[in-house]
């Protein structure tokens, strides 16, 4: 038999690869990846929808024009939108359909048809300009003012109450994401603990043809922080194609108008990113110190 | 930090006591000096002490009392991190060789020059010359697990030497081999002896032992000397 070719020989890598011992491993932080890119994300958009909602009811108001029998509807409209365009904080006025208003009243009223001629009050939705306010007493008096009866709702009481829930649900997924990193940490550094056990021949072997402590926990901390970065890197797209899997799913009849419609954009990417590079750093840093600590324990004891 | 002052000994135990735990000492007051290039055996019955001696020697453990002194430095002073350096000046086989299974021998005997950063270029001729020399010239990419027990030892051996160490410690060598390739054994090891490198040889085989040896009689935790002829 040949010594090894002088110009291409290689020596095999003093950590054997794949072995089937550190599937348990891979799996457990593929795992762990997984959840917390899934955690992650959840996180993020409950902040966009709280955001989403917050705004959409902080930019919109409505006012109501209750029948008047000196004033035909048409009138009444068009006085109440010639009051609303002299505030220039108004973006947009639109009239809720009459069939819309009676839909409304369907839940008191039932399914059967109501007679033509029933007064309905007439609905307009206020759309404002984003960051702008109006005077809701001085649009009131307005109002009064051109003979028109008209309540003004620009939403405050569910404002408060949103607030409330969305303080409320913002906490519990922070509080989510901060379990599962504490379990993210916890898990790695004792799998990582366990991976070095495994190898402890190699260490003891190494120990004992004098190689340095930095050299064994830099051969350690490499490999696991790599092993860290394929299982992550695993989990996290895993959890991506799921959510893009459930966002087809979800797309379908679905209008999108309570829930936003979940969708994997360029910026889950970025943050799906964190969670391999992270999980790399934590089983480096772990398989470093536990390296260390078991050899300055061997070095002399 | 380790000094390298001219020294007049390699090893020097003064009054060494040993015990594990709370118990009773297995080496007690052992006092020897080991000369550069010398050729020593520690003999005596199973249970003697002879591992427990070789472990104080390479390092593996600390002495319950008495002082160590190795290559002219004090090891009860030396910092962990100071003691891989003193480690790569002494050669270790041990009774289980400590090979590792998924490298091949080629990789397993160059290891000691891995660690100290060399490149696979450097050492290559030198690793197959001296596996060769101890009679693996034909088993250079075998396993670990596919080589007989003196196989595994000749591997162990080369191992040991391929960083050419100061000392060589070799714990049992002819534990698991036959007689001839045990008389080979020590050929070798007189061989490298003849070369420079102090031998410190632990077995209950006293047949072997080369004329002109140092032999250490443990017996009970005592050590006595005396030299053969």
């Amino acid at each position: 038999m040949n010594a090894p070719q002088k110009d291409r020989y290689q020596p095999k890598p003093l950590l054997p690869k794949d072995k089937a011992g550190d599937r348990p491993l891979f799996m457990v932080m593929a795992i762990l990846a997984f959840l917390a890119t899934l955690t992650l994300l959840a996180v993020k958009t409950s902040y966009q929808m709280s955001a989403r909602w917050g705004t959409d009811l902080e930019n919109t108001m409505t006012v109501q024009i209750k029948p008047d029998v000196n004033m035909d509807t048409e009138q009444s409209v068009e006085i109440a939108h010639s009051i609303l365009q002299k505030f220039s904080s108004v973006e947009r006025i639109e009239k809720i359909p009459e069939a819309n208003s009676r839909a409304l009243l369907e839940p008191w009223l039932g399914t059967a048809d109501l007679p033509a001629d029933l007064p309905l009050p007439i609905l307009l939705d206020i759309t404002l300009k984003p960051g702008e306010a109006i005077d809701k007493q001085k649009l009131g008096a307005a109002f009064t003012q051109a003979g028109l009866r008209a309540d003004i709702d620009d939403h405050g009481r569910w404002r408060k109450e949103l607030r409330r829930s969305t303080r409320t649900a913002r906490t519990l997924a922070l509080l989510a994401l901060f379990l599962v990193v504490v379990a993210v940490i916890s898990a790695v550094i004792f799998a990582v603990r366990a991976g070095v056990v495994r190898q402890k021949r190699v260490i003891d072997v190494l120990h004992q043809v004098g190689a340095d402590m930095n050299y064994t926990a830099r051969l350690f901390s490499l490999r696991f922080a790599l092993s860290g970065l394929k299982a992550g890197a695993v989990g996290a797209f895993g959890a991506l194609l799921v959510l893009w899997v459930l966002t087809m799913v979800s797309s379908i009849g679905s209008s999108g108008l309570l829930l936003p419609l979940l969708g994997v954009t360029l910026s889950d990417l970025y943050f799906a990113l964190a969670i391999p590079v992270l999980i790399a750093l934590l089983s480096g840093i772990s398989a470093r110190r536990t390296i260390r600590a078991t050899l300055l324990k061997k070095l002399y004891p | 930090m380790i000094n390298t002052p001219p020294i007049s000994a390699h090893v020097e135990f003064d009054r060494v006591g040993l015990r594990y735990g709370r118990g009773a000492e297995i080496l007690s007051d052992v006092s020897f000096s080991l000369a550069p290039g010398s050729f020593n055996v520690i003999t005596g019955p199973s249970g003697a002490g002879k591992t427990s001696l070789l472990k104080l020697l390479y390092l593996h453990m600390r002495p319950s009392r008495g002082l160590i002194t190795l290559f002219g430095n004090d090891v009860s002073q030396l910092a962990g991190p100071a003691i891989p350096s003193l480690k790569r000046r002494m050669g270790v086989v041990l009774q289980d060789f400590s090979l590792i299974e998924h490298l091949s021998v080629f990789d397993n005997v160059a290891l000691p020059l891995r660690v100290m950063g060399k490149t696979p270029q450097s050492y290559q001729d030198d690793v197959t010359t001296l596996l060769k020399w101890v009679g693996l010239g034909t088993r250079i990419h075998a396993l670990p697990p596919t080589l007989s027990g003196g196989e595994k030892q000749r591997a162990a051996i080369a191992r040991a030497i391929i960083g050419k160490p100061d000392i060589l410690i070799a714990d049992e060598p002819t534990g698991n081999i036959d007689r001839a390739m045990g008389a080979r054994l020590f050929r070798l090891f007189t061989e490298l002896n003849r070369l420079g490198t102090t031998i410190i040889i632990a077995t209950h085989d006293t047949a072997l032992i080369p004329e002109g040896a140092q032999i250490f009689n443990l017996s009970a935790g005592m050590l006595t000397m005396e030299l053969s002829s």
